[in-house]
């Protein structure tokens, strides 16, 4: 019986022992390898109806993150298209393009940055005449500077287009040239502004300066409209056919 | 064995637990004080107002105890831009006394001066900020605008009692002699400016975050905007407008308010925004107000606050008014329709030879012109006919060159080639008229001195100026209204200044 009590003793003493008389550790830095990944899912850019011997090709300028630490050196990163499976159907391919199509350049993420940018040219085929979109799914690489990343961001898909898009800054262009978006509009404006994008929100360009380049607008479309006869139509959107009212 | 074994073990154990622990760092929890650098700033005030290029001597008292003063290692730092952002910001200087010319551009806010001492043998640091606003030198003075070829003009200024505020020797009440800084323009920029000027006024604006003197102005093909503190140029003609293309005919420009300025080019009125402490670069003149209508330089405008600004549209035949603030989407108002005392909406025929505001800036005053009859027509700012004084039996006035009209009397004064009057008009009166002054040159411009910037100007709306041109030399006479002659219609001659020298003079203003 006494036995057992200096044997409980000693367990006792020994897991006290054992819980006191251990060394404390810091918390460890995360130390995996750097990684980098887009920054968003989906790039589309419009070639705004240019030919391919208007604009033979074009260079999307993409965002990509670094996920790990700054150095102070540039350190680089590529990637590589991603096909489809075979017998995927033609409507939900993410890659389209043929690889003389297109060409990947590479990103780099500059001496102590967080962020850089990922350089994709694109061609502009005579192809694109008739098709939609060309579409592209890249997917970065394993470089001697980085591994990759998490697999739900180390992808984007890409696609262009002779198309041309309504741009992100209408929210802007509509209280200075027109009230409502047609493809006519915005070739307009960009014919009067040499602007693609309106960057009025962003602080980029003046209440002032906007109401010049309205003006400028309003200009152009009463010119086209006394030109040829007849008031200047919206050729698609909501109000598709009728006259394009400018603001000033 | 056993038995000694397991009495002691515990103590054994407890041995072993204390032994196995970490030793802890003490050193976290001496408590020794150790003295401090002292920075006694006795007499030195924290807040401090220089002119450029003065020079600023701080002179701090450092010590520590035991510490040699050899043993100091000193630097000031200065933030480049006025505010206390001491991330961007320069060494001035690394003796312990600070004694350095204040080159940075002059701005009403506080620059930031960091005092950093360190103690070398033991590497503790210590430091005090003060603030100090470099002001920029008094440009403030008359400039005149003045040309020999009739095609371009040059600035000159005149710093004298009459113009500058404070224009005494130091610490006294007496006047400092006339400075003339003359062909300012084109000492600095080796060119003259293109075109004969015929506005100018002054104007304080931000550029590029700086608090910056401004004089601007404008020809009929031309406009500029310079900074007085160097007289360079910022921004010229088309540079000024949004949109470059714009063909410039312009007529007049002006201040409406303080805060805004307005061009007039070929009788449309476009407006430019000020800049923000934040902006970078220069802000532009924007679209026209639209509409039929044809303004001119007679046009009633306040001298500081947003205002209705009011003119006779001679084309239109009626008076037409811009709102408080100027709107690029509608044409400007008309007046009333109201028929007495005259009909505002409904004037044909009259050309418009002068207006502003007068009356304690309550009522705006045109005189107009219909054959040979001329009378001042007057409205309330927002346009309701007031008052109609026929003037037609005023001295000379077929023949009156141009008209003054001072922002607080009862009074309208006018010059001919050779001779300055005033007419009265008080309140429910006939308007009475006198003969000030005989001018032996001819007079091309009657004009008076009148704040348009920031500074105080002492003679504002106390001073005429006959602008005269004998065919070789332009002066400008300066003829100063007495304060017990206000509302009266006089001047006091005894103090008449004449300030020559020029050539042919096309506009004058009080820069700062």
């Amino acid at each position: 019986m006494k036995k057992y009590n200096f044997i409980a003793v000693i367990i006792t003493l020994l897991m006290f022992t054992a819980t006191t008389g251990c060394k404390k550790d810091e918390v460890k830095f995360f130390d995996g390898r750097n990684s980098v990944n887009f920054w968003a899912h989906v790039w589309r850019q419009s070639l705004y109806g240019a030919t391919t011997a208007e604009v033979p090709q074009d260079t999307m300028y993409l965002d990509i993150a670094l996920s790990g630490r700054k150095v102070s050196r540039d350190r680089f990163v590529t990637a590589e298209a991603v096909e489809d499976a075979a017998g995927t159907p033609e409507a939900s391919k993410k890659t389209t393009a043929t690889p003389d199509q297109y060409q990947i350049i590479g990103g780099v993420i500059p001496a102590d940055s967080l962020n850089g940018k990922f350089k994709v040219v694109i061609r502009n085929p005579e192809a694109l005449a008739t098709l939609p979109e060309l579409r592209l799914r890249i997917r970065m690489k394993e470089s001697e500077d980085f591994m990759l990343g998490l697999k739900e961001n180390n992808f984007i898909d890409l696609a262009w287009s002779r198309e041309i898009l309504q741009p992100a800054t209408w929210r802007a262009m509509r209280f200075f040239f027109c009230a409502t978006y047609s493809t006519t509009v915005y070739k307009v404006i960009m014919d009067v502004t040499g602007l693609r994008e309106f960057y009025y929100y962003e602080g980029l360009v003046t209440q002032e300066e906007g109401y010049v380049m309205g003006k400028k607008f309003g200009d152009k479309v009463r010119e086209i409209s006394a030109a040829q006869g007849s008031p200047l139509l919206h050729e698609d959107g909501p109000a598709v056919g009728t006259a394009i009212i400018p603001i000033y | 064995m056993v038995k000694v074994f397991s009495k002691y073990s515990i103590y054994i154990l407890l041995a072993i637990a204390a032994c196995s622990c970490d030793f802890k760092d003490k050193g976290n929890f001496l408590l020794e004080p150790i003295s401090n650098i002292n920075i006694d700033t006795t007499g030195i005030p924290l807040q401090r107002s220089i002119p450029r290029d003065s020079v600023l001597i701080i002179d701090p008292l450092v010590s520590r105890e035991g510490v040699a003063e050899s043993n100091f290692n000193y630097q000031w730092y200065m933030t480049l831009k006025p505010g206390a952002d001491f991330n961007n910001a320069r060494i001035i200087s690394n003796e312990k006394k600070l004694s350095v010319p204040m080159e940075v551009n002059p701005s009403t806010d506080y620059y930031s001066i960091w005092f950093k001492v360190t103690d070398k043998t033991t590497g503790l640091k210590s430091g005090i900020v003060w603030q100090v606003v470099v002001q920029p030198p008094t440009n403030q003075g008359l400039v005149i605008a003045d040309s020999d070829d009739g095609l371009s003009s040059d600035l000159s200024v005149v710093q004298d009692t009459l113009f500058t505020t404070n224009w005494f020797e130091k610490g006294t009440t007496t006047a400092k002699a006339t400075v003339y800084k003359r062909n300012e323009f084109s000492n600095v920029n080796g060119r003259k400016i293109t075109g004969l000027m015929h506005s100018l006024f002054a104007q304080r604006l931000y550029y590029n975050g700086l608090n910056t003197n401004f004089l601007h102005g404008a020809s009929k093909n031309n406009a500029f905007r310079i900074s007085t503190l160097d007289y360079k140029m910022i921004a010229e003609g088309n540079q000024l407008f949004y949109d470059a293309s714009v063909n410039l005919n312009i007529d007049y420009y002006f201040l409406n308010g303080s805060t805004n300025p307005w061009m007039m080019n070929a009788g449309k009125v476009s407006n430019r925004i000020i800049e923000t402490s934040s902006f970078v670069g220069i802000r532009k003149f924007s679209i026209e107000v639209p509409g039929n209508y044809k303004a001119n330089r007679a046009i009633a405008v306040h001298p500081t606050i947003n205002q209705n600004a009011i003119f006779y549209d001679e084309n239109l035949g009626r008076f037409l008014r811009f709102g408080t603030s100027l709107n690029v989407k509608a044409a400007p108002f008309e007046s009333t329709t109201e028929t007495t005392p005259f009909a505002a909406n409904n004037l044909p025929g009259y050309t418009a030879l002068g207006g502003g505001l007068g009356g304690d800036l309550s009522e705006a005053r045109f005189v107009l012109k219909k054959g040979a009859y001329y009378g001042v027509f007057c409205l309330t700012y927002t346009g309701s006919p007031r008052r109609v004084i026929d003037i037609s039996s005023a001295p000379d006035i077929a023949n009156a060159v141009s008209f003054v009209f001072p922002s607080d009397q009862a009074v309208i004064y006018y010059a001919t080639a050779n001779k300055v009057y005033s007419i009265r008009i008080p309140q429910g009166g006939s308007p009475s008229y006198s003969d000030l002054y005989t001018s032996p040159d001819p007079i091309t411009m009657l004009e008076m001195v009148r704040r348009s910037g920031t500074l105080d100007v002492t003679y504002s709306e106390r001073c005429l100026l006959a602008v005269t041109y004998n065919g070789s030399e332009g002066k400008v006479t300066a003829l100063p209204i007495p304060a017990d002659g206000l509302g009266l219609g006089t001047i006091d001659l005894t103090r008449k200044a004449i300030f020559g020298g020029f050539k042919k003079i096309s506009a004058v203003a009080i820069q700062e």
